[in-house]
C-alpha cells in the first residue's frame, strides 16, 4: 500500500504494482547517487549515506 | 510566449485560454512516478524559474497574482506539489519506516526525485524558494542539482523550542500529539482532517491568526484554501508523521557547514512573535546565512510580501532577473 493508504482511490493493493513502484524509486535514488556530483570530492557524506539506506530499503522489499 | 513581459489580469487568461495555473500531472520518463505541477501560464518559458515546493500547510500554488508579479520581474513561477500533498501516490511504503524517517533516508529520497524532475524538464537558472516544512527538502535539493543558483528558505524553523508559534492553542496540542505516538498520531489527523472539511477557511484563519498580511492573503484567496482543505483530506498519518518529523525534529541538527556555503538565505516576516524572530535569527547564525525581515505577512510571507520578495529576486539574481528580452 502506498502512503495515501487511507484515501480509497489512492489505496493501490500490494502486489506488483506496488514492487513496480519501489523500483522505480530505487532508479530515481541510483540515477541520484550515480550523478557527478554526488561522487565529487567534498559532498555531503550524510547525504549519500541517507541515500544508500534508502536504497537498501527498497531492494529488501523488491526482493521479498 | 518567450519574451513576453507584460502581465496581464486573471480574467484576460479565462477568454478563451486555460486555466493558467492548472496543476498537471507530469510523469518521470519510464517510471510509475507522477508529480503534479503548476507552471504558470501553462508552458515552460526561456526565463528563470523561481521553483516553489508546497509546504504541509498549503499544498496549493501561489496565487494569480503572485505569479503575475514574479513574471513581471523576469521568472516564471513553477509550483511542485509533493507526493501524496495532492491527488497523486505518496512516497512507496518501505520509505516511510519510522527509522528510514528518522535517519533522514527518507527525505533524501524526495529530494533525489526533485533534483530527477529539474533534469527532466531541463530547467536551469533556479531560485528554489522553500516554505515551512519543505524547507527540509531544499536543503537537500540545493546541494542535489546544480541548476538551482540561489535558494531562499522562508520560515526554516519550525521546531519543539519554537511552539509558540503555532497557533491556535488546540492546533499546537494535536501537532504535539502527532510525534507522541502512532495512535496519538492517527487520532490528531483525523481531527485535522475533520475541521479542515467543516470550515478550511476557519481553520486557516486561526491558523494566521498572528499576522494581518496572512489574513489578508487568505481573504483573498478564499478557494485555494478551500482547496487546501480538500488536498489535505488525502494525506496520510505516515505522510503527515514523516513531514513533521523532520521539520520538527531532525533537521535542528541540520549541518550548518553545508548552509554556510551555499548561495542562499532565510525570510522571515515581522509579524509574529518575539520569541520566533530571536529563534530564527539565531538559527540564521548557526546556519551562517544571512536572515531579511519583511514588513508584512509570517506562515506565507513570501505572498504576503510579494514586492520584498521581488526585491530580493533582483539583488541576489540580477542577471537572471533581467534576462527576459
Amino acid at each position: 500500500m502506498t502512503s495515501n493508504g487511507d484515501h480509497g482511490k489512492l489505496n493501490w493493493n500490494g502486489g506488483r504494482r506496488e514492487v513496480s513502484y519501489c523500483q522505480d524509486w530505487l532508479s530515481v535514488i541510483e540515477a541520484t547517487l550515480q550523478t557527478e556530483s554526488m561522487t565529487a570530492e567534498g559532498h555531503d557524506s550524510d547525504l549519500i549515506h541517507a541515500l544508500e539506506l534508502a536504497k537498501q530499503a527498497l531492494e529488501r522489499t523488491i526482493s521479498s | 510566449m518567450r519574451g513576453e513581459n507584460a502581465t496581464v489580469s486573471e480574467g484576460d487568461w479565462h477568454q478563451g485560454k486555460p486555466d493558467p495555473r492548472r496543476i498537471r500531472p507530469f510523469k518521470l520518463a519510464e517510471s510509475s512516478i507522477e508529480i503534479e505541477l503548476m507552471i504558470h501560464r501553462g508552458e515552460l518559458a526561456d526565463r528563470p524559474t523561481l521553483l516553489i515546493i508546497n509546504s504541509i500547510d498549503f499544498p496549493i500554488p501561489p496565487s494569480f497574482g503572485f505569479c503575475e508579479k514574479i513574471w513581471a520581474a523576469g521568472y516564471q513561477v513553477v509550483f511542485c506539489r509533493r507526493p501524496g500533498f495532492g491527488n497523486l501516490p505518496g512516497l512507496p511504503e518501505p520509505l516511510l519506516a519510522k527509522s528510514l524517517v528518522k535517519n533522514r533516508s527518507t527525505i533524501a529520497s524526495e529530494s533525489a526525485l526533485f533534483s530527477l524532475l529539474i533534469k527532466s524538464l531541463e530547467l536551469k537558472n533556479i531560485v528554489l524558494l522553500g516554505l515551512g516544512s519543505s524547507n527540509s527538502i531544499c536543503y537537500r535539493l540545493n546541494q542535489l542539482n546544480p541548476e538551482i543558483q540561489f535558494t531562499i528558505y522562508s520560515n526554516p524553523l519550525f521546531h519543539p523550542a519554537i511552539w509558540d508559534v503555532i497557533k491556535p492553542v488546540w492546533l499546537k496540542r494535536m501537532i504535539r500529539q502527532t510525534l507522541l505516538s502512532r495512535s496519538g498520531l492517527k487520532i490528531a489527523v483525523r481531527g485535522l482532517k475533520a475541521v479542515l472539511r467543516r470550515d478550511p477557511i476557519w481553520f486557516y484563519r486561526q491558523f494566521a491568526q498572528k499576522s494581518a498580511g496572512d489574513q489578508q492573503y487568505v481573504s483573498r484567496n478564499l478557494d485555494d484554501f478551500r482547496d487546501a482543505g480538500d488536498m489535505l483530506q488525502n494525506i496520510s498519518p505516515e505522510t503527515f508523521y514523516y513531514d513533521l518529523q523532520n521539520a520538527l525534529i531532525e533537521d535542528t541538527r541540520w549541518d550548518p557547514d553545508i548552509t554556510r556555503a551555499s548561495d542562499a538565505m532565510i525570510l522571515s516576516g515581522h509579524e509574529t512573535t518575539i520569541k520566533f524572530k530571536a529563534a530564527i535569527t539565531a538559527e540564521a547564525e548557526r546556519l551562517g546565512l544571512p536572515i531579511e525581515f519583511a514588513k508584512s505577512g509570517d506562515l506565507f510571507v513570501p505572498y504576503a510580501s510579494q514586492n520584498h520578495l521581488v526585491e530580493i529576486l533582483k539583488t541576489k539574481m540580477p542577471t537572471a532577473a533581467s534576462a527576459p528580452s
